[in-house]
């Protein structure tokens, strides 16, 4: 079967399109109240090209989530490391120890290879 | 066609229908023509109202302006389709080294090429924004905690997955495609 999904954001208007994505993330935020949602209603509707964004937008993002990309260590250690774990090390320090290990590994590889 | 049964689908295709064409035609044809001729943009709005008024038989859709929108758009790109642009740029993707094994359709070619972009695109954005993009989409926490776990205001966290997600619509866009068959269409045409 044919996807229109090989249209997307075809013909719409770069301003909308970065609309329709304030408006995704306001909705994925979870914290919209029932005046936004009706904003948000009024907004998709007053223009074609908005709905047509936005649906645009949606399907990306659903897309986005299928996607495996190979996650950074980075990203693993902060997401499965509980804020009490026993030694923090912050975001600056992984970086560093990040670096020095990759340093330190070119340093043997190099040497290994004289 | 029965009238009395339809009540309801009758009030609507009458005076309510005429509000309706009118208040839609105009800002339907106009974003329309951003995609296609218009002779095509005419036809479009014409067939849309046309479309809704043979579901409101059956029966009358919870968002009539909605239903309009999305029928005007998909036959817009079923025109753009059967006008060969698609062709041209699976060619370039042809021309680009593609190659089109015979038992694989170009759509499943299409789907798996867009896959790629759209992994890359998630790759290639700046560490802290793959994160943030990472944790919500991935990993599915709230941005709360996102703000938590990475010592951010929750309003970055936002901007980072509106970039994220903005990087990812790009990756999906064949735009840069779409703009070099409009600039070969302005110079054929002039």
């Amino acid at each position: 079967m044919m996807s229109i999904e090989e249209w997307t954001g075809y013909g719409l208007p770069e301003e909308i399109t970065d609309a329709a994505i304030a408006w995704l993330v306001k909705l994925e935020s979870g914290e919209m109240d029932e005046a936004q949602h009706q904003q948000f209603k009024s907004w998709l509707d007053a223009q074609p090209e908005h709905r047509w964004a936005f649906e645009d937008v949606s399907t990306v993002w659903a897309k986005s989530s299928v996607v495996r990309t190979s996650l950074s260590p980075i990203a693993i250690q902060t997401a499965h490391k509980p804020a009490a774990a026993p030694a923090r090390i912050s975001r600056a320090d992984l970086y560093t120890l990040i670096t020095l290990a990759a340093v330190f590994a070119g340093v043997l590889l190099g040497s290994a290879l004289q | 066609m029965p009238s009395n049964e339809n009540n309801k689908a009758e009030s609507v295709t009458s005076q309510w229908f005429e509000q309706l064409f009118t208040a839609l035609r105009w800002p339907l044809k106009k974003a329309l023509r951003a995609m296609v001729s218009v002779s095509d943009a005419d036809e479009i709005v014409q067939d849309s109202f046309v479309a809704l008024m043979e579901q409101c038989d059956k029966s009358v859709p919870d968002n009539p302006r909605a239903f309009v929108y999305t029928v005007a758009r998909n036959l817009a790109i079923s025109r753009l389709r059967s006008q060969g642009v698609r062709q041209q740029f699976l060619s370039e993707q042809e021309a680009t080294g593609l190659e089109l094994p015979s038992n694989v359709s170009q759509d499943t070619l299409f789907a798996e090429h867009q896959k790629q972009r759209l992994t890359a695109a998630i790759e290639q954005l700046p560490p802290v924004c793959r994160q943030v993009f990472v944790l919500r989409k991935m990993h599915g926490y709230s941005h709360k905690e996102i703000a938590d776990i990475m010592g951010i205001s929750v309003k970055t966290v936002e901007n980072h997955i509106a970039k994220g997600m903005k990087a990812c619509l790009q990756a999906c866009r064949i735009s840069s495609n779409h703009q070099s068959i409009d600039k070969a269409r302005h110079q054929s045409g002039k």
